[in-house]
């Protein structure tokens, strides 16, 4: 299994202590799409935060592509995180004085093997737009950037919180089209969490949390093209 | 640091211009007048050291009742005492006061033209040239003899030219001039007014306070009067510059730790908003795999190179303003303030230009 989440457990606080994550664990196979869903509170974040390499568990193991990143060192961390997790982000998180093209060269520039940033701009489709600052980009446009950057280093994990939670319907179908596209062309490996129930469908694994537990967990064989996705 | 982050640097200065221009100039102020004020407190803390020791300044000045035997007592008290002749002459603007050149002690220092030649020769206080309005070469008359000016002067017991000893500021009109002994002594009004004083400067140069109070005990116990009694530490005229300089130092560094202080909160709060402003951001170029100190470096880049830019440029200008400041033998003497008179003679003491 190429991502091994099991028995995570994480709490936050030193004198009244919160229980997030109670004994959290899934299974995604490599070169799938995952789907979280959850309410608020969850834990879908602290649990992608962790997969991510920017947290750590107080209990539990994960395992990504054999390595068990639990165990390892914040050094080794961060290599972990710059080698092999691309990360998006609801709002995109675009440096603002920077443009589309140097937004991805931001990522490509601590990358060791980078895509060409040209080509990533075609993949995503703005290969005109390089030369734009965020601030003159669209919603969807901004996303696109974000994935671009996410997938310039080639990572083999994609993690993706709330992508399309900030765009509407149509925009929303672009960007999830697009992260299926990534999936099949670059064949990475896609994590996501949203609220939308109807983006699962888009998913092979679909993991419901409730409480810091993935209360139930689905697989499709033939997960339905973004572009038929209703909601 | 890469590439693209470091574009980053120079926009968000472009941005943010008038903010950064206004952080810089501040640090700019404080590093000026840091390294001025300490700069020119020591340069002027050396200057006063190497006049007082190359002309020879005296330790202390008395009058007595009566003539000293001089060599005995220079014996007696292991220093060097000279004599010298004091004369005061009243002018249609203001009072000259003469002096006779010292050949031991207080040695006068031409600062501008040349030294006394001829019988009629007189050196003057170039504050005294100037605001009598004269020129080097032009005739003075004084007592009814005329006296050729032939160059401006710095006396080591007269480095602030006070006319009493204790005045706080100098007269207005009051200046210093040096002349042969034998042509004050010409003069009609001096006979009856023109005074001798002694001057001493002790060979021990480590007690010399001790000394001073021995010299004194042994000229009461020899039965002379001491008229006047004044010690270079207590002599205005000698101590001002000191006071200057160390009112200067003293000064400078509460002032310029202020600025400093100043410049670090101001720097502080820029680096704070700015890292605000921008947490998202680098919390997610953290996610993406940058170090922290890679981070660090690029939100530390802004206010690094706007603090060096500022203490650099503030550097320079006082290199430049020192420069400008020390130029000796200048022709401005406009100024009339203790600490700038004092300065001013003592930087023209210091000149190594033949002519001087």
């Amino acid at each position: 299994m190429f991502l091994a989440v099991s028995g995570l457990q994480k709490s936050y606080g030193t004198g009244i202590v919160t229980p997030v994550l109670r004994g959290t664990g899934l299974e995604l196979a490599r070169q799938r799409i995952g789907v979280i869903l959850g309410p608020s509170g969850s834990g879908k974040s602290t649990l992608m935060n962790i997969i991510g390499g920017i947290d750590r568990a107080d209990g539990g193991t994960v395992e990504v592509d054999g390595e068990r990143i639990s165990d390892l060192t914040d050094d080794q961390l961060l290599e972990y995180r710059r080698a092999s997790v691309g990360f998006i982000f609801q709002f995109y998180n675009l440096v603002p004085n920077l443009t589309a093209g140097e937004n991805i060269e931001v990522v490509s520039n601590i990358s060791e093997k980078p895509l060409k940033i040209d080509d990533v701009l075609s993949a995503v489709g703005l290969a005109d737009k390089k030369n734009r600052f965020p601030l003159e980009l669209s919603g969807g446009e901004q996303q696109r950037v974000a994935i671009a950057r996410a997938i310039v280093k080639s990572p083999r994990l994609l993690l993706c919180d709330e992508p399309t939670g900030a765009l509407d319907l149509e925009t929303s179908r672009g960007v999830l089209a697009l992260l299926q596209r990534v999936n099949a062309e670059f064949g990475t490996t896609i994590l996501m969490i949203t609220h939308n129930a109807a983006i699962a469908d888009m998913a092979h694994s679909v993991y419901r949390m409730r409480d810091g537990q993935v209360e139930e967990a689905t697989h499709h064989d033939q997960p339905v093209p973004a572009e038929r996705i209703q909601w | 640091m890469v590439s693209a982050l470091n574009r980053r640097i120079w926009r968000m200065l472009r941005e943010h211009m008038g903010r950064y221009v206004g952080i810089a100039i501040l640090v700019l102020l404080g590093s000026f007048y840091f390294t001025a004020a300490t700069g020119v407190a020591g340069s002027m803390e050396r200057m006063v050291v190497g006049f007082a020791d190359r002309n020879q300044q005296e330790d202390l000045t008395f009058t007595t009742d009566k003539p000293l035997d001089i060599a005995d007592w220079e014996r007696e008290s292991s220093a060097t005492i000279e004599a010298s002749l004091r004369h005061d002459v009243r002018l249609p603007k203001g009072e000259l006061r003469l002096l006779s050149p010292g050949a031991e002690l207080n040695l006068a220092q031409v600062t501008s033209g040349q030294a006394l030649a001829n019988p009629g020769d007189v050196l003057v206080d170039p504050h005294f040239l100037q605001t009598q309005g004269l020129k080097v070469g032009d005739v003075l008359t004084l007592d009814g003899r005329t006296f050729t000016v032939v160059g401006t002067v710095a006396v080591p017991n007269y480095v602030y030219p006070l006319k009493g000893l204790y005045d706080v500021l100098p007269t207005a009109g009051f200046g210093i001039g040096v002349a042969a002994q034998a042509d004050i002594e010409a003069l009609p009004s001096a006979t009856e007014a023109a005074s001798t004083t002694y001057s001493v400067r002790f060979h021990d140069r480590d007690r010399i306070e001790a000394q001073t109070a021995a010299l004194r005990n042994l000229l009461g116990d020899d039965g002379y009067r001491v008229t006047e009694w004044i010690e270079a530490e207590h002599n205005q005229r000698i101590s001002m510059p000191w006071g200057n300089i160390s009112s200067m130092q003293s000064m400078s560094f509460p002032v310029a730790i202020a600025f400093f202080v100043l410049g670090c909160v101001i720097v502080g709060v820029m680096i704070t908003r700015t890292v605000k402003a921008d947490s998202i951001i680098a919390g997610s170029l953290y996610a993406l795999g940058y170090r922290r100190a890679e981070l660090t470096r690029h939100y530390l880049a802004v206010p690094v190179l706007v603090t060096l830019a500022g203490s650099l440029a503030g550097t320079l200008w006082r290199c430049l303003a020192s420069r400008r400041w020390s130029a000796p033998c200048s022709p401005r003497t406009t100024c009339r303030t203790p600490g700038c008179f004092s300065r001013r003679t003592i930087l023209r003491s210091r000149c190594s230009r033949p002519s001087c």
